[in-house]
């Protein structure tokens, strides 16, 4: 259980409707200081509505939302005075030019010598790579330009919580690269949550995982919990020789659920389920080998991010 | 560089934002570009009017025919107009100036203000700008402020100085200076109501229309209605346009020249607060 100090956003029960059709529901989020906190989610899952009721740019229906133990409704320019917000779609003053927005950005959190503010802004606009395009009117960026500027513009005030909509949405491989490092980069000094639908990008960074799905919160756990999952555990198996005989054998064992076979490479590929992963880790391979086949790979199969997306998702769609 | 002296910004109360944002507002009227085509475009529009009756027609020559209609007509206004002395070209001056004054600020500062805030809202600008440390006070403050203070001195100081200065070159000084103020004075009070009333729209409305055609329509609708509910004079603005004229033209004001001065300060005052109260409630 997190102590309530430790947490940087908390919300209950919290919930918003549009002429009362709810689009969140009752949702109860609990993101620890210093995390990398992915917020997953089709579209219209209700994760831009939630980063809205954070910042404040939305008032809940009901149930509350707290941000740095201050009541979003109540608090909001104190909140996001200590926070750095990319939107999904960011839109900004096409006159200005990228250092003229970090410029008038930086002033709303902080004042001092003119030299520091500059440095500041220098500093941010080569951490997200567009220094070379920092005296450019904005008008004529692409959108991984624009989309660095965002970065750039959330991270001036070096905020305690970096809230990223879609983060890295338009930018290219080597872009999506960058911000995964800059996020690894900057967590030791902020806390992160962000929303995507890059999936593999939240299995390579996220500390913790939230999944909304209609609005409302399926999973939300550490990312090595959720990954180890509920469901039953598979090992895949590849051999060489007779496979049916082997699937024979495996299936005749009481603690395993199902096989599967797949041919592959002139190999096949068992995947096995079982129900008694301490009974499977002493007989399986033994089992396997006693059929008389070649064992080529044996190993655990690891469930990835995108397996655990689907279920959840997919399982709360057919109950709905 | 370590940013060792960088301090964070410590007004976090209602007016959080808005000497960044004024800055920001203030820098749309007030850079050469802009300074050079408001300068020139309502030079053009008021002032080279004014320059046409003050200058240009007393020249002209009247034909003989239209000099016999007049004098046989007996009407001594219409006579006294023939010489074009100096009171003729002043009252020339300034009813032109007033006349089109009015009617070009009427229009020109809805133009102007009638997306101030639509366009953010529309954009996501405002959206962007409202999740930095920003009050929503601060956020349509500034964009009135702003947009008054640039009205107010680039606007109608710069085209009613040179209108008196037009005037006074042409009679030769005959000018009143308190009276033209006053003049100036009400003519402002009326032209800031509608600019008011365009730029809160876009806190109730996305609806370009509205923003832009309500304004004008109340303005023209109005001068109309007064000509069957006179008692409506009192307590809007629809009287301040000939009111204006007459205070320049140094007539004699009604006793209750006050009202209608004091009731458009008012309404242009309670529709900035609506505004206010509106935009603290909007989602955005």
């Amino acid at each position: 259980m997190t102590a309530t100090d430790d947490l940087v956003i908390s919300t209950e029960k919290l919930t918003k409707s549009y002429n009362g059709k709810p689009v969140l529901k009752s949702l109860d989020l609990k993101v620890p200081k210093h995390s990398i906190f992915g917020f997953l989610g089709p579209n219209g899952a209700g994760k831009t509505t939630t980063i809205k009721l954070i910042l404040g740019l939305i008032r809940p229906t009901s149930g509350s939302c707290a941000a740095f133990g201050m009541d979003t409704v109540g608090n909001s320019i104190k909140i996001r005075h200590r926070i750095g917000y990319l939107a999904q779609d960011p839109r900004y003053y096409e006159y200005m030019t990228a250092r003229e927005t970090l410029r008038f950005t930086a002033k709303f959190f902080y004042e001092g010598p003119r030299d520091e503010i500059e440095a500041r802004i220098e500093d941010t606009l080569k951490l997200v790579a567009i220094d070379d395009k920092a005296d450019r009117p904005i008008k004529g960026f692409s959108g991984g330009e624009r989309q660095r500027l965002g970065i750039a513009q959330a991270y001036i005030n070096h905020p305690e919580l970096l809230i990223l909509d879609e983060p890295a949405a338009s930018l290219d491989p080597m872009g999506r690269r960058d911000v995964l490092e800059l996020m690894s980069k900057i967590r030791s000094e902020t806390t992160i949550f962000y929303s995507t639908h890059i999936l593999d990008d939240v299995q390579k960074v996220s500390d913790i995982v939230a999944i909304l799905n209609h609005g409302e919160l399926v999973a939300q756990a550490p990312i090595e919990q959720l990954l180890a999952g509920k469901g039953s555990i598979s090992y895949r198996v590849v051999v060489k020789g007779d496979a049916a005989s082997a699937r024979a054998k495996i299936t005749q064992m009481p603690w395993v659920s199902a096989v599967n076979a797949a041919g592959q490479n002139g190999h096949t590929a068992l995947l096995v389920s079982v129900t008694d992963d301490g009974q499977a880790e002493d007989s399986l391979l033994e089992t396997i080998l006693s059929s008389g086949v070649k064992v080529i790979e044996f190993g655990r199969k690891k469930q990835d991010l995108e397996d655990v997306f689907m279920d959840l998702v997919e399982v709360k769609n057919n109950a709905s | 560089m370590p940013a060792k002296n960088l301090k964070p910004v410590e007004n976090l109360g209602w007016t959080a934002g808005l000497r960044n944002m004024l800055k920001k507002e203030n820098a749309k009227w007030w850079n050469w570009k802009s300074l050079a085509v408001q300068l020139i475009v309502w030079t053009v529009i008021v002032n080279s009017l004014v320059a046409m009756m003050v200058f240009a027609l007393p020249q002209m020559p009247i034909p003989e025919d239209a000099k016999q209609q007049i004098n046989q007509s007996g009407d001594a206004e219409a006579m006294q107009m023939l010489n074009f002395t100096p009171e003729v070209i002043l009252d020339l001056g300034l009813s032109i100036f007033f006349q089109v004054a009015g009617i070009a600020l009427l229009i020109g500062s809805v133009i102007l203000a009638h997306d101030s805030i639509l366009k953010e809202r529309e954009s996501g600008t405002a959206a962007w700008l409202l999740s930095k440390p920003i009050s929503r006070k601060a956020f349509v403050l500034s964009k009135l402020v702003a947009n008054v203070i640039g009205l107010l001195l680039i606007v109608i100081a710069v085209q009613a100085a040179i209108a008196y200065a037009q005037i006074s070159i042409a009679t030769g000084g005959l000018v009143s200076i308190p009276s033209f103020l006053g003049g100036v004075g009400i003519m402002t009070v009326n032209s800031l109501f509608y600019l008011v009333l365009a730029l809160v729209l876009g806190a109730f409305t996305l609806n370009r229309g509205v923003t832009l055609g309500l304004p004008i329509v109340v303005g023209i609708v109005g001068s109309f209605l007064l000509q069957f509910v006179s008692e409506l004079q009192y307590v809007t603005p629809w009287a301040l346009g000939s009111m204006a004229l007459a205070m320049a033209e140094g007539l004699p004001m009604p006793d209750w020249v006050i009202f209608p001065i004091v009731a458009t300060v008012l309404w242009t005052l309670a529709f900035a607060g609506a505004a206010v109260w509106k935009f603290e409630r909007t989602e955005l």
